[in-house]
């Protein structure tokens, strides 16, 4: 796994209360209880983390995998 | 339903405030005149000069998940904290879908989601982030208590948030009170919530100097009502709700009824933005009455707004006097409590009316606290620094706002 989901997986984990174990690649953001207006919500606070910014019309993802692809190609914030 | 609309009943009562948690809290408080003003030291993101207020100070459990605590203002979970006691209190629970169908929520609020705002502009213009949270505009809108309220029960009839500054949630009620009766829905939480205790609301009230003056003796008697070095009020943060429903409602499930409401009067002065109108406030009092079909001398006490205003109090002396005609006003108890739980603005006229509510039903008059030195203007029987207990079949709460919005809602036990 990308050094990225690794950090986003530990993030989820802590965030959502859940064991490292149960979270993968293919988790998705439906099944952590993540509704649209959550997803935003993440999508802020991941940002904010790895100091990108997404454009709003990027934050179609699904699982953890399309949110480390998205947060790995997102622009760096200066 | 005939013309005259059905009757509307009271189940449920919640409350908090700088008094404490719980309605039966402020009118234990309110008997025994105890102020709930401290000194304010809470952190602010610049200096703010305030020297006292009646903040709630407990940590509240809101019963909330952690996605409602983080999406919604703490106007919204306080909200929560008093519809719950309320619905709790009228041991309302278990409603089919028709009668979620029929139940309203009337919500009342001056400032809205005041932290989230606040908040959002330290994030922008204090700590150059550039941007606010993505649920900012979930926690500063108006109806976000209202939201919340409906989310948390369920409640699918019409979903109403009143903003008149310090007439709010008695607007909220008399409006739920007027839908209840008139068939529009048969059950409903009404009232208000206001927190507001951060740095741009406290320098805004700071710079209209209609703050009290803070008492160097005792600060927590800061606010004096109708008394004659009275300088202004304190602020104070709190919220209050009652469950209103109809009489067949509440007689159908067993319910045990804490009053009735009988008479909703409002009217606006058009006069001025801030200061009050006598005329004005009497033709929402008097209107009030004609609706109960009262006469003025059947009232036995009323809960006053009362801020403690130099003018305020004198407009209200002279508006009850104007409604009730010189001998009844002269016999009426009066009193303010915002002298002890502050002026809490939206959520004021709930919170009072929650007070008001176990006035009647207790037969005591709460008195006005810190009133020792009589102002000749306000010659009424303000119930210096003593409650009294008194029978009591109707009681009055008046309620009037900046903007010149006036309310008055009369309560009664059940006949």
């Amino acid at each position: 796994m990308s050094t990225t989901l690794n950090t986003l997986i530990e993030l989820v984990s802590v965030k959502f209360d859940k064991r490292i174990d149960e979270l993968g690649p293919d988790t998705t953001l439906e099944s952590l209880g993540v509704d649209s207006l959550g997803k935003i919500e993440l999508i802020f606070d991941l940002e904010d983390h790895f100091k990108v910014r997404i454009p709003n019309e990027d934050a179609k993802v699904d699982t953890l995998a399309e949110v480390a692809a998205l947060l790995d190609t997102a622009k760096p914030i200066n | 339903m005939s013309i005259a609309g059905k009757r509307v009943v009271v189940t449920g009562l919640g409350a908090v405030s700088g008094l404490g948690i719980g309605a039966a809290a402020q009118f234990q408080k309110a008997v025994e005149c105890i102020s709930g003003v401290a000194i304010f030291n809470a952190s602010t993101a610049i200096p703010v000069d305030l020297q006292c207020a009646s903040l709630i100070k407990q940590e509240l459990d809101y019963g909330l998940d952690s996605s409602s605590l983080g999406m919604f203002d703490k106007t919204a979970h306080l909200s929560w904290f008093v519809a719950n006691e309320a619905l709790k209190h009228a041991e309302l629970e278990g409603l089919n879908e028709t009668e979620l169908d029929a139940s309203g929520i009337f919500w009342g609020t001056g400032f809205g989601g005041s932290n989230t705002l606040d908040n959002a502009y330290q994030d922008i213009y204090l700590n150059n982030k550039g941007r606010a949270r993505p649920f900012t505009i979930i926690g500063v809108m108006a109806n976000g208590s209202a939201g919340l309220l409906a989310l948390q029960t369920g409640f699918k009839g019409p979903s109403l948030t009143y903003s008149t500054a310090c007439a709010s949630s008695s607007h909220a009620i008399g409006e739920a009170f007027r839908s209840i009766k008139y068939g529009f829905c048969e059950r409903a939480i009404a009232g208000g919530a206001e927190s507001l205790f951060n740095a741009g609301p406290i320098k805004a009230w700071e710079a209209l100097r209609t703050l009290a003056t803070p008492d160097p003796e005792d600060l927590s008697s800061s606010c004096k009502p109708f008394s004659k070095n009275r300088s202004g009020f304190v602020l104070g943060e709190g919220a209050a709700a009652l469950v209103l429903e109809s009489l067949e409602s509440a007689q159908k499930r067993g319910a045990k009824i804490l009053g009735e409401i009988v008479g909703y009067g409002t009217s606006t002065d058009a006069l001025h933005i801030t200061k009050p109108d006598s005329i004005g406030q009497a033709k929402a009092i008097k209107a009030a009455l004609l609706e109960a079909h009262v006469n003025p001398d059947q009232i036995a006490y009323i809960n006053a707004h009362g801020t403690a205003t130099l003018v305020g109090d004198i407009a209200e002396t002279n508006s009850i006097k104007s409604a009730f005609g010189l001998n009844a006003a002269k016999e009426v108890l009066i009193s303010s409590t915002k002298a002890i739980h502050g002026h809490t603005l939206g959520a004021a006229g709930a919170l009072e009316l929650v007070i008001t509510l176990q006035a009647l039903d207790n037969n005591i008059a709460p008195g006005t606290a810190f009133l020792k030195i009589a102002d000749p203007e306000c010659d009424l029987n303000y119930l210096p620094l003593k409650s009294i207990e008194k029978p009591m079949s109707f009681a009055m709460s008046n309620s009037f706002a900046f903007g010149g919005s006036n309310a008055s809602i009369v309560v009664a036990k059940l006949s």
